[in-house]
């Protein structure tokens, strides 16, 4: 046997296909990626995270209520779609509408990137929730379009064996506090409560819910102060720190998992693990109650909250028809087949608790009430380095490398240093 | 020995256009306050970016982390890759198979390696569990600050060392038979005839592969990203994850730049340090 | 040589072959277990049912087809021009001298060392600017770029005694044709591992084809799979592994191809 690696180069004949399939190549390359040209009918830019088999029907009855207008939908990773869209208005490519996550918002917002779209969509003001998530000022710069909040999820069968009522799961504080050690001191291989540790980006998401239920919060009502320091904060982070022997710290996906698995009693997640349960842990018996409030005379069961927005860029050059296509995707009949289909974000719309979808699945009602007492952080300027000094000293005081005072007090200070720089 | 040397000029016009120009875009944005979502706002700062950085706590901390990752795994991915393609080179049955298998990891994307690694490592992963198996206690491979890096380092070596074994190999195969044959027959010991035939000829791939690895190690980003986020306590923050919350999440381009260009700088010195103390690399020597 | 000096190599090489396969064994079985968590404790690896779930959904969802026909012609059409501007480009820098060499290697070499985040933007700028933004171009010819080729082929070609060059120019033949007839057929292992890694980066290569391309039929298949698998705040282990195993077996043909290269370049090599 020859070496046929070089009789193939040198014959001449493989030599001229292997030049042919250069040139196809070439050709390829000039004339490559389906062309759509547009045949008189304006075509929209649609940039969104759900699965394009979700969106889609969607989007078939937008363009059959709008016949002259044609819909380019794009899915976006959660991983990356940040680098594309930032890539895009860089080149000054924006997608027409894009759906955007209330934690990207406020440097957009800060940055004068997207549309004040107050006065087009002002008759929407009722009809939605959740503006506080896109808007600053007074002046909207997005439509709400789905909302997304976290609840407490019990595992019952774990209540009964450590000898608590299975159908009296936790209210207030002191409860969580006094399940989460049973359940860690009688139940062998199982821990109370899913702390969230390696995870710095969202622990405000985690720990403030607490804070936030007992009055206390990162920034008084006109943005312009911090109130870290607050006795009520100062409270919520002891309590939260007071879990700590009874709980098992990881992220939040091992969380779930530990959870379905039957070896966590409490764990504070969202909608998707309610989609996931079932398929992972038919058998578990388990509920979704409110997060607990700090007692039964006061505070609130609050929450965080999260959104999807959509948002008109500046550079965007059908902006009308964007708006349109918005104003259509917020009525709630067209939002509860994204969120069926994705389960994570319920719509926004006023109302949409009536759906009968509901009816028939109770535990995803509760998120529904839990949004009712959510709290979303404010969309300020600037808010990125806010949430990452809150995350930084969250996670000191969590690791126990800070006092809850220290790490509150440090917080404070540099939120304030942050927020007298001068724009 | 002057020879026309056209056969660069292909190449040239590829890496000119799509590597040349985006590598100047960024020296001259390194100079300017660009938010990439307000090109129109771009103005000139001058060198206020690189000052801005080498005064930054932040900045020094993320080096630190970097330099200690790079020191870390550098000399054991070398030692074990220059290991391995040695076995590899003494086996005469079954060298496709082991060479495949060691192969493996270098296929795999490494976001996926990192999602793998990340079940592995979890508090109620597989390697706890053989842990609890084998009576031993729980280690927290990616909550503890003092182990989360040193986690990463060892998936890194896993993922690298089989890659570069190949590649050394390659490297021995190309040393004529006829040495090693006339060596033995002289009655030489096999150290020995590692170390005054096989090393010399291997240097120009060990020096590739120190200078890869090199490069490599100062740039890893995506095992942060997957793993830890740059956390526990910032134990894992490495330069080009620092890079890149300031490019994408706080828009500041021209700053990230500048951090680019400073690693480039660094990694510059470094390489030629590693020049100087281990010989000079084939590449430089005329010919 | 007595039977256990023979036997150590192997023993050893089978221990490394072990740790190497271990995480991919592990992927593997999660891929074949039906449900989207993990299974860890050593009973599960066994315990559970094996389930081709996670292989049916990634190929009743059409797009899959088109992803993979993507990252194929995107990989064969990069990958043997690259090879050739390798062992061009680094036969020239290993045996010339030239004006500019020092400063070429030097970019190279920064190329390779500049995070690619600051490259993107004005990567994408460009490709914008000539009117390339998603098509095949856009995500060929970044590759074509890439100098790692260069620079191996370069200290590959150094290892390389040149007299068989100089026996060839003695006797009369051109450049080109010491290039085609002599050069290529003894660079069969730098050629192999220039092929591989070019294979293997232009197959898993992420952040570029996501940012350059927009439409779905123009996806590579690691973004497709990104799509697929991933939820905002929930990974799908057995869809993602599924669907990374899938993706990885067109790398082990390829290398198992370029294997066969290997061997027979040095038979060719040793023939001498």
């Amino acid at each position: 046997m020859g070496a046929t690696g070089d009789s193939r180069l040198r014959r001449p004949a493989a030599f001229a296909a292997f030049l042919a399939a250069v040139a196809t190549a070439l050709l390829l390359l000039l004339g490559g990626g389906c062309g759509k040209k547009g045949d008189g009918r304006t075509v929209l830019v649609f940039w969104q995270f759900s699965p394009l088999t979700a969106i889609e029907p969607v989007i078939a009855r937008f363009e059959s209520e709008n016949p002259g207008i044609d819909v380019r939908v794009e899915q976006l990773t959660w991983q990356s779609g940040r680098e594309k869209i930032v890539a895009a208005v860089a080149a000054g490519r924006p997608p027409d509408l894009c759906e955007l996550g209330s934690t990207f918002l406020p440097g957009l917002v800060a940055d004068s990137t997207l549309l004040d779209l107050t006065d087009q969509v002002a008759d929407l003001w009722p009809a939605l929730v959740g503006w506080e998530t896109a808007a600053a000022h007074g002046r909207a710069y997005g439509i709400p379009w789905m909302l997304g909040t976290r609840a407490l999820y019990v595992n019952l069968d774990l209540l009964r064996r450590a000898g608590l009522d299975p159908t009296k799961p936790p209210v207030t504080w002191a409860e969580l506090l006094a399940a989460s050690r049973r359940i860690s001191e009688r139940v062998p291989d199982a821990k109370g409560f899913g702390m969230n540790a390696g995870e710095r980006e969202i622990l405000f998401k985690k720990v403030m819910p607490f804070a936030w239920g007992n009055g206390g919060d990162i920034l008084d009502s006109t943005l312009t102060k911090s109130v870290m320091a607050s006795p009520q904060n100062l409270e919520a982070l002891r309590f939260y720190l007071s879990l700590k022997p009874y709980s098992l710290l990881d992220r939040q996906e091992m969380h779930d998992q530990a959870f379905g698995k039957g070896r966590l009693g409490f764990v504070i997640s969202g909608p998707w693990l309610l989609r996931a349960l079932p398929k992972s842990a038919p058998d578990l018996k388990f509920s979704v109650v409110l997060m607990p409030r700090p007692a039964a005379d006061r505070g609130t069961h609050a929450s965080f909250a999260g959104a999807e927005v959509l948002g008109v860029f500046r550079g965007a050059k059908r902006k009308a028809e964007a708006i349109r296509l918005a104003r259509f995707l917020v009525r709630p009949e067209n939002t509860m087949p994204v969120f069926i289909a994705t389960g994570n974000a319920f719509p926004a719309a006023v109302g949409a608790e009536a759906d009968t979808y509901f009816v028939s699945h109770p535990m995803d009602r509760v998120f529904l009430t839990q949004l009712k007492t959510a709290v979303a952080p404010p969309l300020h300027p600037r808010w990125v380095e806010i949430e990452e000094i809150v995350n930084g000293e969250l996670e000191q005081a969590i690791h126990g490398s800070k006092t809850p005072e220290a790490a509150l007090g440090s917080a404070d200070a540099r939120i304030a240093e942050v927020l007298a720089r001068r724009p | 020995m002057r020879r026309p040397a056209t056969g660069v000029l292909p190449w040239v016009a590829c890496f000119g256009l799509f590597g040349l120009l985006p590598l100047l875009a960024a020296l001259v944005l390194s100079f300017q306050a660009y938010n990439p979502l307000r090109p129109d706002l771009v103005r000139w700062i001058g060198l206020e970016n690189y000052g801005r950085a080498l005064a930054s706590p932040s900045f020094w901390h993320a080096l630190r982390t970097t330099a200690i990752f790079v020191a870390g795994t550098l000399p054991v991915t070398l030692t074990l890759a220059y290991l391995v393609a040695g076995l590899l080179s003494r086996i005469r049955r079954a060298e496709g198979f082991f060479r495949a298998a060691i192969f493996f990891p270098a296929t795999l994307s490494m976001v996926v390696i990192s999602l793998v690694f990340k079940s592995l490592y979890a508090e109620e992963g597989l390697l706890n569990a053989w842990l609890a198996a084998a009576g031993l206690g729980r280690v927290h491979w990616l909550q503890d600050p003092a182990l989360a890096l040193p986690s990463i380092m060892l998936m890194d070596i896993w993922a690298s060392a089989g890659y570069y074994a190949i590649l050394i190999l390659a490297g021995r195969k190309t040393l004529p038979r006829e040495q090693l044959d006339a060596a033995r027959l002289e009655g030489l010991s096999a150290w020995t005839v590692e170390r005054r035939i096989v090393l010399p000829h291997l240097k120009p791939v060990l020096l590739f592969v120190v200078l890869l690895n090199t490069i490599r190690s100062f740039q890893i980003f995506i095992e942060v990203f997957v793993l830890t986020r740059g956390g526990p306590l910032e134990s894992t923050l490495t330069l080009v994850y620092h890079l890149y919350e300031r490019a994408f999440y706080h828009f500041e381009m021209g700053y990230a730049s500048a951090l680019a260009y400073l690693l480039l700088a660094l990694v510059g010195i470094v390489l030629l340090i590693q020049r100087r103390l281990l010989g000079r690399s084939a590449a430089g020597n005329p010919a | 040589m007595s039977r256990a000096a023979r036997a150590w190599p192997y023993a050893a090489l089978s221990v490394v072959a072990l740790v190497s396969l271990v995480p991919l064994l592990y992927m593997a079985r999660v891929s074949l277990s039906p449900g989207g968590d993990l299974p860890v404790a050593p009973a599960d690896w066994f315990g559970r049912p094996f389930s081709l779930e996670h292989y049916r959904d990634l190929w009743g969802g059409g797009p899959m087809a088109r992803f993979t026909v993507n990252s194929l012609v995107v990989t064969c059409v990069a990958v043997p021009i690259q090879i050739l501007l390798a062992a061009a480009a680094g036969h020239a820098l290993a045996r010339s001298r030239f004006l500019g060499k020092g400063l070429l290697l030097a970019l190279a070499t920064a190329f390779l060392v500049l995070p690619r985040q600051v490259t993107l933007i004005p990567l994408y700028l460009l490709m914008s600017w000539l009117g390339l933004l998603d098509t095949y171009a856009a995500l060929i010819l970044p590759h074509l770029a890439d100098p790692f080729g260069v620079l191996f082929m370069a200290h590959y070609y150094q290892t390389m005694p040149a007299e068989l060059e100089e026996a060839a120019r003695t006797d009369g033949l051109t450049g080109r044709a010491i290039f085609w007839r002599i050069l290529l057929p003894l660079s069969g292992p730098g050629i192999a591992v220039v092929g591989v890694n070019g294979f293997l980066t232009t197959w898993n290569a992420f952040l570029h084809p996501l940012v350059l391309t927009t439409s779905e039929s123009m996806r590579t298949l690691p973004v497709g799979l990104a799509l697929f698998a991933q939820s905002e705040f929930s990974v799908d282990w057995g869809a993602l592994l599924a669907g990374s195993t899938v993706a990885t077996l067109p790398v082990v043909v390829a290398f198992a191809f370029f294997q066969r290269q290997i061997v027979e370049g040095v038979l060719q090599g040793s023939g001498r």
